[in-house]
């Protein structure tokens, strides 16, 4: 929980860690894989492609779209491992790739097949939501997840659990800082209504 | 709608321990193939020195233009056509050989999805371009002059480094 949401006591939003002075266990590898290492990148991709999909797979809200985006960001990560300077940490780094290439490529998907999401369509985005069959392995939050329609989720994954305050949320959404609250409170409340529901 | 403060406080609970617990998720198949085949089809070669390229190619490009136009100039004045049927079949075949490489490196970078992202460097791809069309017309008119070969095959070499270089760097990559 960030210190204004602790204030706030209302949104629990997971941890920013800012990092002024670090040693980067993956330095070495950054090095030789940014080199054309393909061994190097290979042990990069072991220690952080779940973080990865975590992020990606709650972003998309689908297994195989996560699959595809996963691949794509470490395919991009190795084309522009070179211009990765060391000033963060390549866990932070790979981060922002990730979160980036994630959202640029659901949004294509969106416009592509026209899914856009109406305020009230409610019905449509859980019937949306729970064609993966896959998704029974999922943690119960992450298939609530899944019915959220496309921005809202964004809104709420990169806010709520990826901890980004609402200014990057919404520069990285390209959306108003206004906006990137409104979202995540009607996430919280579709949330909140699924869950109780299933209380009952 | 009515929820309850339950709904509310479970949520916070779920939140926390899928940001504290779950931030990791095993993919449901081998992701890692699929990369090592891209990397190595694409035979992706990792970009040093970015800036700096696009700055040498800019200033390779205007030089370029110029060498080509005052070492034409000075054979028009200096040789005489010599007819050469092999080394104009040669020539087009040269030509044929560099717009398909051409082709084939802008569909890849069309089927990957990527677009265009350094305009200011149409001008110094035409440069290249006007060069190597002025080199092959001299080429047809001296087919044996092996300097021009060379110099036509490196400008079209330049020029294929060009076009890698205009192809999106993804806005994903531009901050650390």
């Amino acid at each position: 929980m960030n210190a204004s949401d602790r204030l706030k006591g209302t949104t629990v939003t997971a941890q920013v860690v800012t990092h002024t002075h670090f040693d980067d266990p993956d330095k070495a590898l950054v090095k030789r894989a940014a080199e054309g290492d393909l061994i190097a990148f290979r042990q990069l991709y072991d220690r952080h492609h779940r973080r990865v999909y975590g992020l990606v797979m709650r972003l998309a809200g689908n297994l195989d779209t996560a699959n595809d985006l996963t691949q794509e960001v470490f395919i991009q990560v190795w084309k522009y491992l070179a211009n990765f300077r060391g000033d963060s940490k390549f866990s932070t780094w790979l981060h922002t790739v990730a979160t980036r290439v994630a959202i640029s490529e659901l949004r294509q998907q969106s416009r592509r097949s026209n899914h856009l999401q109406f305020v009230g369509d409610d019905q449509h985005e859980i019937e949306q939501g729970l064609t993966h069959e896959d998704s029974a392995d999922l943690a119960e939050l992450d298939r609530l997840i899944q019915r959220l329609p496309p921005q809202t989720r964004w809104a709420f994954v990169l806010h709520c659990i990826e901890g980004m305050r609402h200014e990057d949320v919404a520069s990285e959404l390209g959306i108003a800082v206004g906006t990137s609250k409104a979202q995540v409170h009607r996430a919280r409340t579709l949330l909140e209504e699924w869950l109780s529901h299933d209380s009952i | 709608m009515t929820v309850s403060k339950s709904s509310s406080s479970k949520l916070d609970e779920l939140i926390s321990d899928v940001a504290d617990k779950h931030a990791e998720i095993t993919p449901n198949k081998d992701l890692w193939r699929g990369i090592e085949a891209s990397i190595s089809r694409s035979q992706v070669k990792v970009p040093i020195g970015r800036n700096r390229w696009l700055g040498w190619l800019s200033a390779t490009a205007a030089t370029v233009l110029v060498m080509t136009g005052v070492m034409l100039s000075a054979m028009h004045q200096n040789n005489t056509p010599i007819p050469n049927h092999q080394g104009i079949d040669l020539l087009t075949m040269l030509t044929e050989q560099h717009q398909q490489q051409r082709q084939v490196l802008l569909t890849s970078f069309n089927n990957a999805g990527y677009q265009q992202s350094v305009n200011e460097l149409e001008n110094e791809l035409q440069q290249l371009r006007d060069a190597a069309t002025k080199i092959t017309a001299q080429l047809r008119l001296e087919p044996d002059n092996a300097e021009l070969w060379q110099f036509l095959q490196w400008i079209h070499q330049q020029e294929l480094d060009l076009l890698r270089t205009m192809y999106q760097q993804p806005r994903t990559m531009q901050r650390a």
